[in-house]
């Protein structure tokens, strides 16, 4: 089976991916999608270069600009692209991807390597995008991403595409629990009222209340 | 004596861009690090350094053997190929057994999914019998338990172990914890007290382990007066339970 991302995504919404093996979508280039990948530059040309060849009318301009959105210093563009940081890779993609406009952004594990500060910038940066009526699209299976960006998801499995939210037990049978999904399972199972958080300042409060009020386990 | 890899004043240059200045560390055999660093400050170009397969200025003195894993494995073999099964010691051939746990090596490596991949590249590493094992950022596919074991593993191996990682949960598995900048080394030290200099590293862009944050954000309300890093712990003393 093979996802037909058109079958999913909406302009103005984020629609998530987790679990999906990497033969389940097929990378299709087209000027309307732009695919924000890991993969690691091998040619031998400077940043600028690289994006006069991919970029009709390319400006320096609107390249300073890009970098002031993904937070890269715009003195990259003298740099070789095969030497730039895996980062810096995923950074150069998600410029080449806006200096094309493209409708729709295909974000893939683009949040590893990224530190807390970053990610929440991106995560901000990519709801930001779909007030412009972008359709983002990200694959990750990285949870702890993911609940900055979405509410539900879909979660590949079995060659189905099920609609889930974060605490759905199917899931951690293939990936990595977020501890803090962890530990409100750990609270749900012994009866103590707490709902189903994504946050710590949430459950954080929770645990105010529920510690003030003498609840029992 | 212990057997140590010593950092002096390492640094890469490249069109003007200075990665990791003067980075001066000594790896102890015995002692596990952990580290994690700003993005762009060279974590992947220093273990290349280290590989030797990136020029740098500075020294590296290397009393021991040691490996160092970048990137999965992807290859279009199988594993039994790809491992020579049959030319393996029998020490080695058991090492191979216990570390895949799979029933056949017969399988496609580039068919198989990225921890496996991730699992073979660190296994042909082992398969070099180092004391010193360094690891990047690869490991974002295994789940914490996958981790714990695989550090366990290295560790029953007697190999000492360095590993970068952008999972602030994975520094909990370490004893020492290094924190890189573009400058070079900005806090190092036993992990746990790295990690309570939270507010310079939140400055950093770093967030906390969960139970850390969650621990010292409880001590503002005066529900707790230490760190936990056990859910079941913490629920515990929360709710004063024996």
């Amino acid at each position: 089976m093979e996802i037909r991302l058109k079958d999913y995504i909406k302009p103005g919404e984020v629609t998530a991916f987790v679990h999906c093996p990497s033969n389940f979508y097929k990378f299709k280039n087209n000027r309307s999608i732009s695919y924000i990948t890991d993969e690691i530059f091998h040619q031998n040309i400077s940043v600028q270069k690289y994006l006069e060849k991919r970029i009709e009318k390319f400006s320096l301009e609107k390249f300073d600009r890009a970098c002031q959105m993904v937070q890269l210093d715009e003195n990259i563009c003298f740099r070789n692209v095969s030497k730039l940081s895996r980062t810096e890779m995923k950074k150069l993609r998600l410029i080449e991807a806006l200096l094309l406009n493209s409708e729709t952004l295909v974000f893939v594990n683009f949040e590893q390597g990224f530190y807390e500060k970053s990610r929440n910038y991106y995560q901000k940066l990519l709801l930001k995008l779909t007030k412009y009526g972008k359709a983002i699209v990200v694959f990750s299976d990285d949870l702890t991403f993911l609940m900055g960006l979405v509410k539900k998801f879909y979660f590949v499995n079995e060659n189905q595409c099920l609609l889930t939210d974060f605490y759905d037990d199917r899931l951690y049978e293939c990936i990595p629990m977020p501890p803090l999904i962890e530990f409100v399972k750990l609270l749900r199972s012994h009866g103590l009222s707490m709902e189903k958080y994504v946050e710590t300042k949430e459950i954080l409060k929770a645990i105010y209340r529920s510690v003030q009020s003498g609840e029992h386990l | 004596m212990e057997k140590h890899i010593h950092l002096e004043k390492v640094q890469v240059e490249c069109k003007g861009v200075t990665l990791f200045k003067n980075f001066t560390f000594d790896f102890l055999e015995g002692t596990d690090v952990c580290l994690i660093g700003l993005e762009g400050c060279g974590k992947s170009t220093l273990l290349s350094c280290i590989q030797g397969s990136t020029s740098f200025k500075g020294e590296i003195l290397k009393e021991a053997s040691c490996q160092v894993v970048l990137s999965r494995l992807c290859v279009d073999e199988t594993i039994f190929n790809h491992l020579a099964y049959t030319t393996l010691s029998s020490e080695e051939k058991k090492l191979v057994d216990d570390f895949l746990k799979l029933s056949s090596y017969q399988y496609v490596i580039s068919k198989l999914n990225e921890t496996f991949q991730v699992r073979l590249a660190i296994l042909d590493a082992l398969l070099c019998h180092p004391k010193f094992l360094f690891i990047d950022d690869v490991l974002s596919s295994f789940t914490q338990r996958e981790k714990q074991e695989l550090f366990t593993f290295i560790k029953h191996l007697g190999i000492t172990l360095f590993y970068v990682t952008s999972n602030m949960e994975d520094v909990l598995f370490f004893e020492y914890l290094i924190v890189m900048g573009s400058e070079g080394i900005l806090m190092e030290g036993a992990t746990q007290g790295v990690l309570l200099q939270e507010r310079i590293l939140k400055r950093l862009g770093f967030s906390l382990p969960f139970f850390v944050d969650l621990s010292l954000q409880l001590q503002s309300y005066d529900l707790l007066d230490h760190v936990i890093l056990n859910g079941k712990e913490l629920m515990n003393d929360l709710w004063k339970l024996d």
